[in-house]
């Protein structure tokens, strides 16, 4: 003690506390300056790609719409009128149409189809996620547009097969389509993350 | 003039260092501080200002505080609130009473 006050002279003790008033201070700024920022940064990117790939995010861009409705045709005796309405495979077939020609993101009147989407018949409608939907479909679809529409319009093609049951499609380009984000819940009761084989 | 060259010295000290610590910790010593500085003030108004007594008062303050953060952290409570209360508590009674003491120096 009597050094100290001989070195530094009387209130050496201020100087003391103040020193270390400093350095907590100068500490905690360069804590903020160096490590918080960029950390949230990469975060919230992470999140955002996350959610992208998880269809959270609405999405918009160049694609086409494709309008389907059940036959006009009338219905001959004794012809089964099953054969004239959309069944869960039609739009099955142009869904795997589509995303064999490399759509981004689909939609059924309005609800994205996510991996575990169903698209099955409930009775005169369709499911999708849950949530059913009677006709006329609209399926929107992101992609490179010209791709999109000669995939459906191949001869032979999806097109071609439905006409001839005299369901009506009616595909459109467009530049500025909009694709709700998926809002349903995800479960997962039986599946449990693994490590990698 | 101490406490300038104190403070400009723990700021380059702190810039120069690459230490990273719990945000508690740092709040309940900068909080011991600043309690000892008023303290200190208050005692050189009443001629009773003593270097020994100053750090002995930091230190012990600081190390108490320490040891509340650490119990907090083990069982997961806000302990070391209480040693912030108190100093706070302790900064605000020191203020008042220089306070007291500049004005009655004031009115005299």
């Amino acid at each position: 003690m009597e050094k100290l006050r001989r070195i530094f002279g009387e209130g050496w003790s201020i100087t003391f506390v103040f020193v270390i008033v400093g350095f907590i201070l100068s500490v905690e700024f360069r804590q903020e300056d160096n490590l918080d920022e960029p950390d949230y940064a990469a975060t919230k990117k992470i999140i955002t790609d996350l959610k992208l790939k998880a269809c959270l995010l609405p999405l918009e861009g160049q694609g086409v719409i494709v309008i389907m409705d059940d036959s006009s045709r009338a219905v001959s005796m004794g012809e089964n009128p099953n054969l004239y309405v959309i069944h869960d495979e039609d739009i099955l077939r142009v869904i795997n149409e589509l995303r064999a020609a490399g759509a981004e993101a689909i939609s059924i009147n309005g609800q994205r189809l996510i991996a575990t989407s169903e698209i099955r018949c409930a009775g005169p409608t369709l499911s999708v996620n849950n949530i059913r939907s009677a006709p006329p479909y609209e399926i929107c679809a992101i992609g490179d547009k010209k791709t999109l529409e000669n995939s459906l319009k191949l001869r032979g093609g999806v097109e071609d097969t439905l006409n001839v049951w005299g369901i009506q499609l009616e595909i459109k380009t467009s530049d500025e389509i909009y694709i709700p984000p998926y809002d349903g819940s995800f479960h997962h009761v039986f599946a449990k993350v693994a490590v990698k084989k | 003039m101490k406490a300038l060259i104190g403070l400009t010295t723990g700021i380059i000290l702190g810039y120069l260092s690459n230490i990273s610590a719990d945000t508690k910790i740092f709040t309940v010593i900068l909080m011991a501080a600043l309690d000892s500085i008023l303290g200190g003030f208050c005692a050189k108004f009443e001629a009773k200002f003593s270097d020994a007594a100053l750090i002995a008062g930091f230190l012990f303050n600081s190390l108490f505080g320490l040891a509340l953060v650490f119990i907090g952290n083990i069982f997961e409570l806000e302990l070391y609130y209480i040693a912030l209360f108190v100093l706070g508590l302790r900064i605000f009674k020191n203020l008042s009473a220089i306070k007291e003491r500049l004005l009655k120096n004031y009115c005299d």
